[in-house]
């Protein structure tokens, strides 16, 4: 009797895929991140378009239950202690100090969204060496605008990830070629809030996959509102008679969705209209400005060919300041209403949601 | 004309496996062998069924200790090929490079021991020397000097830096002019000619009728090579010739393994400069993705050594696996050669093979016509043999 | 013919270092990736068990300790293949320097 009550005592239920698939996915909880996927040591999990997949034997290791940005356990006071800023702030995050920024080398400019900012500091880790490769989203090579997870190990492959994407893509799956594969040891994640959570829930999650939260140097997160489906942006854009492959940059700039062919506007829709386009899992999420970054990064805030930059950590400091010392970034003050405007976007998120 | 039974083994020197051989020896002379195989029966292959395919791969590492690296190999692109696995190219390449590495510290343990059993102990020494600083290169890339554990299912476990590559090529080159020199002495030195010359014939044609494998094949001048008759890993995109002597002796197996030293460095150096960038390994599911089945050859060290699995769909353990071993194939080969040689010959040519039984030191004479048993040890035997 | 080249090869080894060392006294240096005895850091560990699971050699048992559950590495099993490495999800088990193992006692074997 003794002994079964030590038993179970001792009997802990450990949380298998299984769990991640009943308690995130099949609550259309799942952001299709891809931490999952590379948390798996036993290579068990792959990403599909409908979410993570079991292709292997699970061996309860807990590690993507623990990892996963929506699951029931992240524990949001871990994720906040962790940053070491200064100033607290429930809707921007907290930070450090909030600028604008943009790029100052040429190829950069020609290729890049806002200000260049991502582009610049990843060229800069690269060629300082603080980083030996960075996971981005570049574009496929097959369907036109699709993202694919990619390593960035040269400055080539970061230039051709360049420019936003505003389909999800599942980034983090590209960790597990860069760690698992490629065997780097320090690597920059760059992603939209939902990936940044993922990247940091790695760091600070006891329970998470740490080991690969020891090997992500930075994390540069993007504004984010919300995403859209690749297949339902294609279809968005054929029933407005326009071929995905033809388009040439997209943006959201003053309330509405604009796409280019060429330098010619072809279309500028309120992002509201889009709604029913935009992913499901998008509807839960009140992160605008990637929260538990080391860098923020996103074009809301400041003028034309500017990006706005928010610091959070010491580690985003040492790479931004870094790259501004260096030459690779000029910076300027923030201009007053930027910040209020990003505020009010933010807060804008974070009500309806 | 009464002849005796010399009993070698279970346990015999020099050798890496018990095996048995009956000699029966008129006078000095062996007359006719008998050999009796299977004391290391260790159950591996079904041992391998019923572990996990990770497990495995650490499993076949421990067949035979000198040639891992041969064995994970051999195992892994057995597994891969079940599971529809395509491995990185740069893991093809790495592991080229340690396979050779491996090669090269088992042919210079085994000239050595050769070296050594026809009483050269100068220039045993000098190759036990030189395989060092190769056991120093294994470690340097996989972490351990003889067990590498680097191999795996879908690549290899560590990559290899600018640093190593300097490293390897620099050793390489200075070993380069110390086997050049060695080889002049198996050329010249009156010694090894007198033990190694005519000493334990093999013609061209029993050697293909007994189905040698390896240098012991190549020794013949038979044309039987894995890595240019089906080149798996990096051997489809590096040069290499296989080498042929056809004098058939002892001295002609040594040749193929010193000229195969030298081939090997030429392998890895270009292996080395060819090494395209990229993953080094990708991530596999530990259960099979179908029921299939997988054959691997490769040219192991000692010859052609083959893996044989059979996956079951979604079973993290295989079926059946199989594994036949280079030495196996050669024993028929060894005991034609055994037949008309000296006892005093039997140590150098049974090494000649590069054989991979148990070493333990004893083996037993026995006299069939009066009964009486000696055990005699192998220092003794060896101290015969030296005489 | 061949005697000036053995009185070289005698000047050249004459002067030469030893190839050995002398062990106990002298150690060679290990290479970076050695794997010798086993590291785990307790505060990471979360005992899942993934080690236990994937040990080719059945070296590791998860045991309770003070109710917390973790892996304890018996070096007389252990193969030094280093998957619980690869294979640990919080990077609590790390590849130690030490190689001298020999022990008196079973006990003095196991690394907890």
């Amino acid at each position: 009797m003794e002994a079964l009550r030590k038993a179970e005592e001792n009997f802990v239920v450990l949380k298998a895929f299984n769990d991640l698939v009943l308690d995130v996915v099949s609550k259309d909880l799942c952001t299709k991140c891809g931490m999952c996927v590379s948390s798996c040591q036993v290579h068990a999990i792959s990403m599909t378009d409908e979410g993570p997949k079991s292709v292997g034997p699970c061996r309860q290791c807990e590690a993507c239950y623990y990892g996963c940005p929506r699951s029931p356990a992240t524990s949001e006071e871990l994720l906040k202690a962790s940053l070491s800023s200064e100033k607290k702030d429930d809707i921007l995050g907290s930070y450090n100090k909030i600028v604008s920024a943009r790029t100052v080398l040429s190829e950069v400019k020609s290729v890049a969204q806002d200000g260049g900012v991502v582009t610049t500091l990843l060229i800069y880790a690269l060629e300082e060496g603080l980083i030996d490769g960075g996971i981005v989203a570049s574009k496929s090579t097959i369907e036109a605008w699709k993202p694919v997870p990619k390593v960035a190990l040269s400055i080539n492959d970061v230039l051709e990830a360049a420019g936003t994407k505003y389909s999800n893509c599942p980034s983090l799956v590209a960790l597990k070629d860069a760690l698992y594969g490629y065997d780097l040891s320090k690597v920059c994640v760059v992603g939209v809030p939902c990936q940044v959570t993922a990247a940091r829930n790695v760091k600070v999650q006891p329970k998470a996959a740490r080991k690969i939260g020891d090997k992500i140097a930075f994390i540069i997160g993007l504004f984010c509102m919300e995403s859209f489906p690749h297949v339902k942006l294609a279809q968005f854009l054929t029933s407005n008679g326009i071929d995905i492959a033809k388009v040439s940059k997209f943006d959201i700039k003053e309330g509405k969705f604009r796409v280019y062919m060429g330098d010619a506007e072809v279309l500028s829709v309120p992002i509201r209209n889009l709604k029913d386009y935009a992913n499901r899992f998008c509807e839960t999420c009140r992160d605008l400005t990637s929260w538990y970054a080391d860098v923020s990064v996103g074009a809301i805030g400041s003028g034309r060919d500017w990006s706005t930059v928010i610091v959070r950590s010491d580690e985003g400091a040492k790479l931004f300041d870094g790259a501004v010392q260096n030459g690779y970034l000029e910076v300027k003050d923030i201009e007053s209403d930027g910040i209020e405007s990003l505020r009010k976007i933010a807060k804008r998120k974070a009500s309806k949601n | 004309m009464s002849s005796i039974d010399l009993i070698v083994g279970p346990i015999h020197p020099a050798l890496h496996e018990p095996e048995r051989f009956v000699f029966k020896i008129d006078g000095e002379i062996v007359v006719d062998v008998e050999p009796r195989l299977g004391y290391v029966h260790r159950g591996i292959e079904k041992a391998l069924s019923e572990r996990t395919y990770i497990k495995d791969i650490y499993l076949v590492e421990r067949v035979c200790g000198i040639c891992n690296v041969a064995h994970t190999l051999t195992a892994a692109q057995a597994i891969e090929q079940a599971f529809g696995v395509e491995v990185p190219r740069r893991s093809k390449y790495l592991r080229t490079i340690v396979h050779e590495l491996n090669r090269l510290h088992s042919h210079l343990l085994i000239l050595g021991v050769v070296c050594e059993l026809i009483g050269f102990d100068t220039l045993f020494m000098l190759f036990w020397r030189d395989r060092e600083v190769i056991m120093d290169l294994i470690e340097m890339i996989t972490g351990n000097r003889v067990m590498s554990a680097y191999n795996i299912i879908g690549g290899v476990r560590r990559n290899i830096g600018d640093f190593e590559v300097t490293q390897i090529k620099g050793v390489l080159s200075s070993l380069a002019k110390r086997v050049k020199q060695y080889k002049k002495v198996f050329m010249d030195d009156p010694t090894i000619r007198a033990r190694c010359a005519g000493v334990g014939y093999l013609s061209r044609a029993k050697a293909l009728a007994l189905g040698a494998v390896g240098p012991t094949a190549r020794g013949s001048g038979l044309e039987l090579d894995v890595r240019v008759d089906e080149p798996y890993a990096a051997y489809d995109e590096v040069k290499y010739c296989a080498v042929i002597y056809n004098d058939g002796d002892v001295w002609a197996r040594l040749m193929v393994r010193l000229d195969e030293l030298l081939a090997s460095m030429e392998v890895i150096n270009e292996c080395l400069d060819k090494m395209p960038s990229g993953p080094i390994r990708v991530p596999v599911p530990e259960a099979a993705p179908q029921s299939a089945e997988g054959v691997s050859v490769i040219e192991a060290p000692r010859g052609e050594l083959i893996h044989h699995v059979y996956t079951k769909r979604d079973d993290d353990k295989p079926f059946r696996y199989r594994i036949r071993t280079p030495t196996y194939a050669n024993i028929p080969a060894v005991c034609e050669m055994l037949k008309g040689c000296y006892i005093a010959d039997i140590p150098a040519i049974l090494a000649s093979i590069d054989p991979c039984f148990s070493c333990t030191d004893r083996a037993a004479l026995i006299d069939t016509n009066s009964g009486e048993k000696r055990i005699i040890d192998i220092l003794s035997l060896a101290r015969r043999s030296k005489k | 013919m061949r005697l000036p080249s053995l009185i070289r090869e005698v000047w050249a080894n004459l002067l030469k270092k030893p190839a050995t060392v002398k062990y106990p006294f002298e150690k060679l240096p290990l290479s970076k990736t050695y794997r010798g005895k086993h590291e785990l850091m307790r505060d990471r560990c979360v005992g899942c068990g993934l080690c236990a699971k994937i040990c080719p050699a059945f070296a590791i048992t998860m045991r309770s300790v003070y109710g917390k559950v973790s892996p304890e590495v018996d070096l007389a099993k252990c193969i030094f293949c280093y998957q619980c490495e690869d294979v640990c999800p919080r990077g609590a088990i790390k590849r130690g320097k030490e190689y001298e193992l020999a022990s008196w006692s079973r006990n003095e074997m196991i690394v907890r």
